[in-house]
Parts: structure tokens; sequence; C-alpha cells
């Protein structure tokens, strides 16, 4: 799993790549509540390169969106396989937390 | 030689870690077969979501147990079983969370079951020999080229 993080302007993106599961959400967790904490408000997560997502890794956007409804911040995700765009559809967790194609789309809604 | 249809077996410790050798187990056993991308993906989801489960809720002391999942080939179904000697747990009688409730509202976390149950099919619980067993199936298109490959290889966590 590895994580990278970069601003466009104020908003935080996190691109993930290799797979999200029980033993690697801890880091996410940590670096988006971090990122929070540090003000960040408005998130894109970048799953280009994510292969794989189980249960634990959505618990961390869960999380996060429940800070962040506090503070009106918002996350936004994209560049999503189907399978895993699937997962979230299941979890009833696409009404809440919008999935676009990519990310030009996602900084353009944020913006 | 081996049997055709001879079961993928693991053995794994009650430790987050051995996540890993699920889905190289399973992987590298499928890959090279027809499955699809999205096949397989599900597959590992069940295994992982039902193992990262016994791990983190089956067991009261802080001993080492054996999880064994088992994986083999029926017709066109991939038959997947997990055995351990956890405390007695039916994860059919487990109801997730009601999943209209908005996100803000929703307690975290009880999705895994929720998801092997959605992804597969014919998900069944026993209780025998103070053991939990789940099994469950799961569709494949393809299945000659399954049976090739497990007839090639059954050797991973013997």
């Amino acid at each position: 799993m590895e994580i990278s993080e970069n601003k466009d302007g104020n908003i935080h993106i996190f691109e993930l790549s290799g797979r999200l599961d029980s033993r690697t959400s801890p880091e996410f967790d940590e670096k988006i509540f971090l990122a929070m904490e540090n003000g960040s408000n408005n998130f894109i997560i970048d799953f280009q390169s994510l292969e794989y997502i189980s249960s634990a890794g959505l618990r961390v956007l869960n999380k996060a969106y429940k800070k962040l409804k506090h503070t009106d911040g918002k996350i936004m995700m994209c560049n999503m396989v189907d399978y895993i765009k699937e997962v979230f559809e299941i979890a009833g967790f696409d009404t809440f937390l919008p999935i676009v194609s990519d990310r030009q789309t996602a900084l353009k809604s944020l913006s | 030689m081996p049997a055709e249809n001879d079961p993928l077996k693991l053995t794994l410790k009650n430790n987050l870690d051995e996540v890993k050798c699920i889905w190289s187990g399973i992987e590298t056993k499928l890959k090279d077969c027809c499955m699809t991308r999205r096949e397989l993906f599900q597959i590992n989801l069940a295994v992982d979501e039902l193992f990262t489960n016994i791990v983190s809720y089956a067991f009261e002391d802080q001993k080492e147990h054996d999880i064994c999942v088992n994986i083999r080939i029926e017709n066109n179904h991939i038959v997947v079983e997990l055995e351990d000697d956890g405390i007695p747990f039916n994860p059919l009688e487990f109801t997730p969370h009601d999943l209209s409730t908005p996100l803000s509202e929703r307690a975290e976390g009880g999705l895994g079951i929720h998801f092997c149950k959605r992804l597969t099919a014919e998900f069944c619980y026993e209780r025998q020999n103070n053991k939990n067993r789940v099994t469950f199936k799961k569709r494949i298109k393809k299945p000659g080229l399954l049976k090739k490959l497990f007839s090639c290889g059954r050797n991973h966590g013997n």
C-alpha cells in the first residue's frame, strides 16, 4: 500500500495504490485525520492505482466523512474501477460520498 | 498426479498480517485462468472479510489459533470454506446496519459480512466439534481453465 498526498489550492488529494485492507487502513486513517487536523477540509481520493479495498478501507472513509460533516467539508472519489465502485454501492456509500470519473471532474466540482 | 479437483488449502494464524497470504494464495492460483478481475476481487474480498472478522472477534484468549481456508471447484463454482475454533458466530444471523440511514448517522463497521452475503451464493454456517464452518460458492463463467489450473499446483499452504 502506498499513499501519496498533494494539494491543489485548498484541496487535499490522496492517491492510493495497492491494497487498502485491515492491515493497511490504519495508515490511511492516520494520514487523512492528520490532514484534517492541519486544516484540510476538502479531499479528493484518487483510486487510479488502487487494486483492492475491503470494508476496513470503507470504514476509514465513513469516519472521515462524519468528521467533515461538522465542518462542511467534502470528500470526492475518482478513477474507481467498476468492481470497487460496486462495493461502495452495496455499502450504500455512493449516495453520500460522490464518485466521479476523473480527477479533473473532482477538482472542478470542489473548486 | 494430483486429482483434478484437489483443493487449495491455506492454514492461517489468527493475525491480520495473514491477510496477505489470502490474496497471494488466491491470486497466484487463479490469476492465469479466465476469471475476470471482478470475480477474483469478489472472492478475495469475501474470504478477507470473513477472515478479518474471525481474527478480530472469535478468540477470547491470547493464544495462537489456526484458521483453515479451503478453496475448491465444483462444476462451474468456486467453493470456499473457512473453519475456526473460536466462539460460536453465525454470520447468517448478523444484521447489517440500515444502509438507507445517512452515512453521518451510521455506526462504522459491520459491512464485511454484508459484502460476503451480497457477493456470494449459498452462504452456509455450521457449528460442529466446537468449530465454526462457513461455506459459500461463487459462480464462475468459464470453469474449464480453472480445472486445468487446479490440476497444475496444489501445495500452497500445505
